[in-house]
């Protein structure tokens, strides 16, 4: 079934929020507690609001955006009904470059979290093969079926995630928020450009809309996923603070499994194994819509029917890019530290504001020419 | 492509060919018995055509031999053949379902439905009297979903009685009925059951779309009707719910779901259903809510171990020994010591040893069954753990999973839940806690993606739909669900009881004496 046939492939508002908080959360809360604490130090916390705020003035310009684009036309669709196919062609190259990117990154980035907590020993390939195996297999069933696994794993995930916390209760020392407000202005906002980068990633939404049933909700739907992401991230940054203190998480490679780490009763140990596994659930999704993005963009652009075998074109594509691109874990680090956050930026604000104000200037130019006739 | 009817062949007035040609096309079987009649002051010359082994001969003999016989010479003005089938109709055949016939070919058919076919000398019209018998088992309790509390009521292998089991229950007129035939040879009565306005018109129309659809020579249980009209081919879970419970279907048909009968079997299928059904037994609604919500949870913990317990042990012992506590650990690794084989092997030929033994129990005779307890549980358990075959926290896993196993109402689902647990051993023995956790991503996208007629099957988890929550995890008392399930029943008639119906203590009534300070004073 293609996905341009929107009343098969429709997805409820509700689903809409899960699905932008699985495509903004699941790597955001492995990268960004380090890079925005070492930062900011104890007030990262004020970081990750400060990245909030701008998060939810992407959504209004996202939505702002979408508001003409007619219900069930795909975006880019949409774009070349108003700027000419040179322009879509332009626009849907760069963004289908940027997901794919995107993709190979967070496949790397599993692999290597993963070779790092759990499987010491399981050849890096093996692990990203299963990965993109299992993405691709939820990717081909389509928006759907992706968006109602979401549900079932937002669910489990969310539960896992405040029983963690609960558990976690003995280790949380609030002295270590004090003093608030130690850090400048200026590392609070250098902590928050990575959480404004991965915000940044809302511009999904611009994809997803035409297959949500209530298009007239969008710009909620993005407000709310936007929020539950920051709250998410929010209290991931918090909980490590509060474990660690300012200072050692800035050093870690990834608080938020060291902070699972520390769990320990006399019956079970490691719990943070299940946190992890709970955790890769969600990366899988987020798999599935940076799949969804590439092959979209691709499959508009070029015009192309049939959608499955791009799937395992993409996935292999995206597979072999994330694990030869980066040589190392210094690398990646690197990569996520320095160039991520420009690289989002650049393709998730930038190119849909410059779209915004194309299409600002085509309606104004349109309307005047109407007002003539 | 339900019945195989074949041409049109009218009836001949020369009742020697009629019934020449029908003794052929039924082979002349030993079993078929023509019994003529005549009145020679009339002209009259007919015949009752039936098989032998598909009547009840009570009735034949009571309600049409003996009637028509006795109007012979009676009757002296009657002179024409269909004066006759006039006759016969209103005054001397009394059986209940009679049915003008004028082709062979739908006499042919009459005769292999066990009715008695009667045709006249001169008349180009026959007639079909109801005398189907045979012997049919009564009706016994359930065999594979017995409950504690609640009707001990089977279906039966008879169509009859189980829509009469059904009709018992159901006392409304709109519960409807629709008769099909399906398969060639078998020619298989299958019901389609369903409420009017509580069951969606498009399932109904896919259900009879889909059985229409068959083309088949046979159907002997409803297993095959199954397999023909079940939204995906290849999936381990079932979409369509089966029971032997008449009480089970009620409550299906009453939710909105179009339960198909089939001759020949007691067990009924009941769509269209979402994954939850499985886990829900019928005892749910008989039990106090409170303990029907606890054994509920029960059994969604039990569906997880049955599917998981085997493949978790194999992990955490092969992959992610720091779970474990210390004493825990050196227990499992003394126990293990002396065993020669990996976690998987040993663990893959427990499970097969014990599907072996549930096999052989479903298959031996029932007089040496308890044999097969014996073996399993001394030579096979506690004999292979001495022998350092196996270790004794395997037998535990295993004993318990098959336990587990056990506790899904429903066997279908049972069975799932059995052949997954292969995979997830074999996935959890090379990638670890990762490869189940995989699995289990593959497990639920695709769950994710199975429809039965059209409702999604892992509804109300995902779509979410809250109002159905009243019914899934826990069982709100009955006064508290007020409305029907969203996914199953049609949208303009969810209502099925009337609201404030929560007991609540009664006031005192003027009248009442206040027998405590009575008997204080």
């Amino acid at each position: 079934m293609s996905q341009e046939q929107i009343p098969y492939q429709q997805i409820s508002a509700f689903q809409a929020v899960i699905l932008l908080v699985h495509t903004i959360t699941p790597t955001a809360m492995l990268v960004i507690p380090s890079i925005a604490i070492g930062r900011a130090g104890q007030d990262a916390w004020m970081s990750i609001l400060a990245a909030w705020a701008c998060g939810m003035v992407f959504i209004l310009m996202y939505s702002r955006m979408i508001r003409d684009n007619p219900a069930g036309v795909p975006f880019l669709k949409f774009v070349e009904s108003r700027l000419g196919r040179v322009v879509t062609t332009i626009v849907g190259v760069l963004l289908a470059h940027y997901y794919l990117s995107t993709l190979s990154g967070i496949i790397r980035e599993l692999i290597e979290f993963l070779s790092d907590a759990v499987l010491l020993r399981t050849p890096m390939l093996v692990i990203g093969g299963v990965a993109v195996g299992v993405a691709v297999y939820s990717a081909i069933h389509g928006l759907e079926v992706v968006a109602r696994v979401g549900i079932v794993v937002f669910g489990f995930s969310v539960v896992l995630f405040f029983v963690h916390i609960f558990l976690l209760v003995d280790h949380l020392h609030l002295k270590y928020l004090a003093p608030i407000g130690e850090a400048s202005v200026n590392h609070i906002i250098g902590g928050s450009f990575p959480a404004i980068g991965w915000f940044s990633e809302s511009s999904l939404l611009l994809l997803m809309a035409p297959y949500v049933s209530r298009q007239a909700a969008i710009r909620t739907i993005g407000l709310w996923g936007m929020s539950l992401s920051a709250m998410f991230l929010l209290l991931t940054v918090i909980v490590a603070i509060l474990v660690f203190g300012p200072s050692l998480p800035g050093m870690m490679a990834y608080p938020t499994s060291s902070v699972a780490e520390t769990i320990d009763y006399d019956f079970v140990e490691r719990m943070d194994v299940l946190f992890i596994f709970s955790w890769m659930s969600t990366i899988y999704l987020k798999i599935c819509m940076f799949f969804f993005g590439t092959v979209h963009c691709f499959r508009t652009v070029f015009r192309v029917q049939n959608r499955k075998p791009f799937y395992i074109a993409f996935g292999v594509l995206a597979l072999l890019t994330g694990l030869y691109t980066w040589e190392s874990t210094a690398d990646l680090s690197e990569y996520q530290r320095y160039a991520i956050v420009p690289f989002k930026l650049s393709m998730n604000v930038g190119l849909p504001f410059l779209l915004l104000l194309a299409l600002w200037i085509t309606k104004k130019s349109r309307g005047r020419e109407v007002d003539k006739r | 492509m339900g019945v195989q009817q074949g041409t049109k062949l009218p009836i001949s007035e020369h009742l020697p060919s009629n019934v020449k040609w029908l003794y052929d096309e039924l082979g002349a079987s030993s079993d078929i018995v023509v019994r003529t009649f005549s009145d020679s002051s009339t002209g009259l010359d007919g015949v009752f055509f039936y098989i032998d082994s598909l009547v009840d001969q009570q009735t034949i003999n009571q309600m049409l031999i003996g009637p028509v016989l006795a109007e012979i010479g009676a009757n002296p003005n009657v002179k024409s053949a269909s004066d006759w089938i006039g006759l016969l109709k209103n005054k001397a055949l009394s059986v209940g379902r009679l049915k003008d016939l004028h082709d062979l070919n739908e006499a042919l058919a009459q005769l292999m439905e066990g009715n008695t076919v009667i045709m006249l000398q001169g008349s180009r019209a026959a007639m079909a009297a109801s005398t189907a018998g045979g012997e049919k088992r009564s009706v016994e309790e359930p065999s594979s979903q017995t409950v504690i509390r609640g009707p001990k009521e089977s279906f039966t292998e008879n169509i009859n009685t189980n829509m009469s089991l059904l009709r018992r229950r159901i006392k409304s007129p709109k519960l409807r009925v629709v008769y099909k035939q399906i398969g060639s040879q078998t020619k298989t009565h299958v019901a389609v059951v369903y409420m009017k306005d509580i069951a969606k018109d498009g399932v109904v129309q896919e259900v009879m779309a889909r059985l229409d659809r068959i083309d088949t020579d046979a159907i002997l249980e409803s297993g095959y009707i199954e397999e023909f009209i079940q939204d995906a081919a290849f999936t381990f879970f079932p979409t369509i719910y089966n029971t032997e419970r008449p009480d089970a279907a009620a409550g299906g048909i009453l939710e909105g779901q179009v339960a198909i009968i089939v001759d020949g079997t007691p067990f009924v299928l009941l769509a269209p259903v979402t994954f939850i059904r499985f886990l829900q037994s019928s005892e749910d609604y008989y039990q106090r809510y409170d303990i029907a919500t606890f054994l509920r949870l029960i059994r969604y913990v039990a569906f997880f171990v049955s599917m998981l317990l085997p493949s978790l042990y194999i992990a955490i012992t092969t992959f992610h020994q720091e779970m474990l506590p210390t004493p825990l650990l050196i227990s499992l690794a003394a126990q293990r010591e002396g065993v020669p084989f990996p976690a998987i092997i040993e663990a893959l030929v427990m499970e097969i040893t014990f599907e072996v033994l549930r096999e052989a129990g479903v298959r031996m005779p029932r007089v040496i069954g308890p044999a097969i307890s014996i073996v399993g549980a001394l030579v096979l358990g506690q004999a292979a753990v001495q022998a350092g075959l196996v270790s004794a926290a395997m037998v535990i896993v295993v004993s318990f999973t098959a336990i587990a196993n056990f506790v899904i109402p429903a066997i279908n689902m049972a069975s799932a839940a059995r052949l997954i647990r292969f995979i997830m051993m074999i996935l959890g023995a090379t990638l670890g806690l990762f490869g189940i956790m995989s699995g289990l991503m593959v497990l639920l996208i695709h769950m994710s993606s199975l429809r039965s007629f059209g409702v999604a099957y892992t509804a109300p988890f995902s779509p979410f739909i809250w109002p159905n929550w009243k019914d899934v995890l826990v069982r709100l008392p009955h006064w508290a669900m007020k409305k029907r399930p969203i996914a199953v029943s049609s949208m303009s008639n969810l209502t099925r009881q009337g609201s404030g119906q929560m007991p609540e203590k009664p006031k005192k009534l003027g009248h009442e004496r206040d027998e405590t300070r009575e008997s204080d004073e």
